[in-house]
């Protein structure tokens, strides 16, 4: 019996949910990757210890191919964990998770092949590995070093899983479009449509103008919201901001040495945020310093 | 006493497979000094390790250091003691300085007259204890490339330190370091067991790896791969190509290794052998395997970890991979073929080779007038420099071709070039000049085989170095980001072993090249300073090429002295030069050589006194001496000029024996310093000469006998 898209959402929350995380939900803005939810990219600031789970849309402009390509979508979900300070036996929950969802270490070759992550525009880093099952790299397995600019310490360590992919190889299905996503219908039936329309839309028809202002609007928005102490909802115009660069890009109205420089500004955007995040939680006395414990 | 082994496993998560091998030999040269310090002597270390172990085995250590008695000089007697030989203040701080009661001080005369001495015993310790200081202390003093921290620790290492065995024979050696307490536990290959093992006694340590599917031994667990693949390649009747770096690094990413053999869709064996090489290389780790013909088969082998149940399974996801890397290959070489290699080149133009030193455009036109000039300087037919002319302009055409623009598939450039050129129907010389321009890419690698990509890529490498000379990118120290060294080594290489009979000044002459239409091509002036430093270092990379290389290649004991006394003319070719240290190595022990090179030394002493140049003349010979000496340089003159090849060195120290006599007799007999300035200075004329001639072959002056 196969495994279905959703069965496996199930099943993942609840194994991590055994693990004494938190299993927030999707946060409601487009971002790149599930690093640019608040879950992660506040909480693996600072002192405070935080176990979470999610999954996360994530939003890749620049990966849409109209549905064409059997595993590369603009739109897909990553399912994501923060385990903050690292536990020692971090491998070894991460391996259980994996029989959990039937993949078994000694049916398979597993391997964990050296990789060094950076998001630079988040100003964030970390060492670890690309997970490898069979050849195929399933997993991220990240210890971040830095976040926002900042130094971190407890390190958290950071579990990411394209689901699609391992619902592939679990229903041994060769495109995306084929997974089960319940026992009746097919990823297809839910996002082909929209997949065709969102490429269109980021390679031909996003309004340019509108973007390259509304990044500018964004930008000064963080920077008041900043000076408001207000800094959730700045952040939320990060994330916004940080978007729209991905749209532009795609969009191709960006050129090589633009690119660079919208990433800094991004990247000063993030600095400031997390900066600030660290003074408030520090006067509100970091206060799950204690009952974040495990 | 009996001799004892000892144990120190650091136990991690998968380290980078590169990083693995210089971290255990870093442990192994830091536990050799600390032992040394602790006075510890031990018959052997060997150094064990896999992703997930960084492991030393020490063996025959004693179980305590020796006992050892020092002794401590203090003050005079005299002020130790007073005349009643009562000790005074002085003496007794000294002994309670020492740690030793003042009755128990004894005397000893030295050069500075009788003073008192401490003699303090100090007993050996437990060689555990000293494990237990030296253990820490060298996990703390490994360096990586990169390194974490993870948890809620401060200690950084290259991957998270999971546990320490530490042993020596039966005890555990304790210490913390990182959170991580040592232990005598151990863990095997995860996917058999997560539980520990307790290693009792050290000897038992492989064999419990062993058991629990760990090949701990690299050079085993090297070999094991090695049959793995053999006995693969052999059951589907093909040859494995070899691939040494992939062999390295395959062993150091797995702990128990075991192999599948996969198929390649044929649909894609269409694609030029070294791109399907590569796709199944670069990610994957998959060696490659050829028929008789040196024909791709379409199998490929993988290195797996581990015993996994379900390798059918496993086959057919890697298989999967592989089909869409391929897929994607397939892809950019449909495409990159669709406009011809002169197209590509024009594209390839635009792209910035070097700030400042211009764009790939720039650099191939440049090679268009290097790659000429070369050409009469080799003498090369004229229709030859036409094809490389042709080559050079499309040498780097591929640069900008979808498929090398791919990180995957970088290390083709060169070879797509001289695919796409031989497919566009270019003549064969040209495109394999284009595939060969590159070569050598590392030591060992091949030199361009044909003539045309000999001087392509010889022309290639200068013009970096050139260029990068005039912007003043010159590496220092261990930085060299250009990987010029590596540009000077090919240069080297490429002349000596086509024996391309072009000099240092040839070089420097190239470099002031101006293209047809008169403009220069690295500006008008080059500096006196540059063309020394450029000198300097291809010099420089000649004497480590011949030490490191030629030395091995001919079995010849090269020392540097005679490299130094060798590289005294800027004019000699290269491959003369090598000639020339390979004669003067092999005479260097002659007793005549010897006498040659005392004469020249004996000469030039003197001449060193004599800041002026000297001239001469013959009517100021005095002595019957003198003139001897003046008619056997004449004589010697004249034999060099007859020789009929100046590069004959064999020849020439053959005749400067011929001066050995009358130098003999000149120096017993005739005072050079005479008081008559005229005849001082007449005599410093004929030693000059004398040295000149000596010159001619090499500079003695720097040939050492210590």
């Amino acid at each position: 019996m196969t495994l279905s898209l959703q069965d496996l959402m199930l099943q993942l929350h609840q194994f991590w949910a055994e693990q004494r995380c938190v299993i927030q939900q999707p946060y409601d803005l487009e971002k790149g990757a599930g690093t640019f939810n608040p879950a992660t990219f506040f909480r693996v600031l600072g002192p405070e210890p935080y176990r979470v789970a999610y999954i996360d849309p994530c939003r890749r402009p620049k990966d849409g191919r109209y549905g064409a390509n059997p595993n590369r979508m603009q739109y897909y979900y990553q399912y994501q964990v923060i385990l903050k300070p690292s536990p020692k036996d971090m491998i070894k929950v991460y391996l259980d998770c994996l029989e959990r969802i039937g993949i078994h270490q000694n049916e398979h070759d597993i391997r964990f092949v050296e990789d060094d992550w950076e998001s630079p525009t988040l100003g964030a880093s970390g060492l670890g590995w690309q997970v490898w099952m069979n050849g195929i790299e399933i997993t991220q397995f990240t210890f971040f070093q830095t976040s926002g600019g900042l130094e971190l310490k407890p390190i958290s360590g950071e579990i990411t899983f394209g689901l699609e992919r391992i619902a592939a190889i679990l229903q041994n299905k060769n495109s995306v479009w084929d997974l089960q996503y319940d026992s009746v219908l097919t990823y297809r039936d839910i996002f082909f449509q929209s997949e065709k329309e969102f490429s269109a839309f980021n390679f031909e028809s996003a309004n340019v103008k509108m973007c390259l202002r509304h990044f500018k609007d964004f930008e000064s928005e963080v920077f008041r919201l900043l000076d408001e102490k207000l800094v959730w909802p700045a952040y939320d115009y990060v994330i916004k901001a940080s978007h729209i660069f991905n749209l532009l890009d795609a969009r191709g109205a960006i050129s090589v040495s633009e690119r660079t420089q919208y990433i800094a500004r991004v990247r000063a955007m993030a600095k400031a945020t997390a900066n600030q995040y660290v003074l408030e939680r520090e006067a509100l006395g970091f206060p799950l310093l204690e009952k974040g414990k495990l | 006493m009996s001799l004892k082994s000892a144990l120190l496993e650091i136990g991690c998560e998968e380290l980078p497979a590169s990083y693995i091998q210089p971290a255990v030999s870093q442990m192994k040269n830091l536990v050799e000094a600390q032992l040394k310090d602790h006075r510890l002597s031990c018959q052997n270390i060997e150094m064990l390790y896999t992703p997930r172990r960084l492991s030393l085995y020490l063996v025959g250590l004693p179980e305590m250091q020796d006992d050892v008695v020092q002794e401590v000089l203090g003050p005079p007697v005299t002020v130790a003691f007073d005349v009643h030989g009562l000790p005074t203040r002085a003496g007794e701080g000294f002994a309670r300085s020492q740690g030793v009661a003042v009755s128990s001080l004894k005397r000893m005369t030295t050069p500075k007259g009788e003073v008192v001495m401490a003699v303090r015993k100090m007993q050996g310790k437990l060689t555990s204890e000293i494990l237990g200081l030296i253990f820490p202390e060298i996990i703390q003093k490994i360096r990586f490339p990169k390194v974490m921290r993870w948890g809620e620790t401060n200690f950084q290492f290259a991957r998270p330190i999971r546990w320490i065995c530490a042993i020596f024979s039966k005890t555990i050696i304790s210490f913390e370091i990182a959170g991580v307490w040592s232990s005598r536990e151990t863990y095997g290959l995860r996917s058999l067991k997560n539980e520990s093992s307790d290693v009792t006694n050290v000897d038992e340590y492989k064999g419990i790896l062993k058991q629990n599917g760990v090949w701990v031994d690299p050079q085993e667990r090297l070999n094991r791969i090695k049959d793995l693949l053999q006995t693969a390649a052999q059951q589907l009747e093909a040859q494995l190509i070899e691939d040494q770096a992939l062999l390295d690094e395959v062993s150091n990413l797995v702990e128990c290794p075991d192999v599948i053999v996969g198929k390649i869709d044929p649909r894609y064996l269409n694609l030029p052998s070294p791109v399907i090489i590569t796709a199944m290389r670069e990610h994957q780790k998959y060696f490659a395997l050829s028929d008789k013909n040196q024909n791709l088969l379409p199998y490929f082998i993988g290195i797996i970890n581990g015993r996994p149940l379900n390798k059918q399974f496993i086959i057919q996801m890697n298989e999967n991979v592989l089909k869409a890397r391929l897929e994607d290959a397939l892809f950019f070489y449909e495409e990159d073929l669709k406009i011809s290699i002169n197209q590509w080149a024009k594209k390839a133009n635009e792209i910035t080779w070097l700030e400042k030193m211009g764009t790939v455009g720039d650099k191939c036109q440049r090679l268009q007038v290097l790659v000429t000039q070369l050409g009469h300087l080799l003498k090369l037919d004229s229709s030859k420099v036409i094809f490389l002319q042709e080559a050079a302009q499309l040498c780097k055409a591929d640069l900008a071709t979808n498929l090398i623009r791919e990180k995957e598939f970088n290390t083709l450039q060169g070879i797509m070039g001289g695919i796409y050129a031989r497919l566009q129907d270019k003549p064969q010389e040209i495109a394999q000049a284009i595939q060969e321009h590159y070569q050598p890419r590392f030591s060992e690698d091949l030199i361009p085989p044909s003539d045309l990509g000999a001087i392509l890529s010889l022309a290639d490498k200068l013009d970096t170095l050139f260029g990068c000379f005039k912007l003043g990118l010159v590496p220092t120290g261990s930085k060299d980001p250009l990987a010029l060294r590596r540009q000077a080594f090919g240069i080297i290489k490429i002349i000596l072993d086509r024996e391309f009979p072009l000099s240092i000044q040839d070089i420097l002459n190239l470099m002031q090249g101006k293209r047809n239409d008169g403009k220069y091509l690295y500006g008008k002036s080059i500096s006196v300073k540059i063309q020394t430093m450029i000198s300097e270092f291809i010099l420089e990379r000649f004497q480590t090429t011949v030490l490191e290389i030629y030395s091995r290649q001919y079995q010849l004991n090269i020392s540097s002295d005679i490299l130094q006394a060798a590289l005294n003319n800027a004019e000699t070719p290269l491959p003369k030069l090598f000639e020339k240290v390979e004669i003067l190595t092999r005479n260097k022990p002659e007793n005549w050589f010897i006498d040659i090179t005392k004469a020249a030394v004996r000469i030039s002493r003197i001449l060193v006194s004599d800041g002026s140049k000297s001239h001469f003349k013959e009517e100021l010979l005095k002595m019957p001496e003198e003139v001897e000496l003046y008619r056997a340089v004449d004589n010697v003159q004249k034999k060099f000029a007859q020789l009929k090849n100046q590069y004959d060195y064999e020849a020439q120290l053959e005749i400067l024996k011929d001066l050995l006599n009358p130098i003999n007799n000149f120096f017993d007999k005739v005072l050079v310093m005479d008081k008559n300035k005229e005849i001082r200075n007449n005599r410093f004329g004929l030693l000059n000469q004398t040295l000149e001639l000596f010159m001619k072959v090499c500079d003695f002056r720097k040939v050492s006998y210590f």
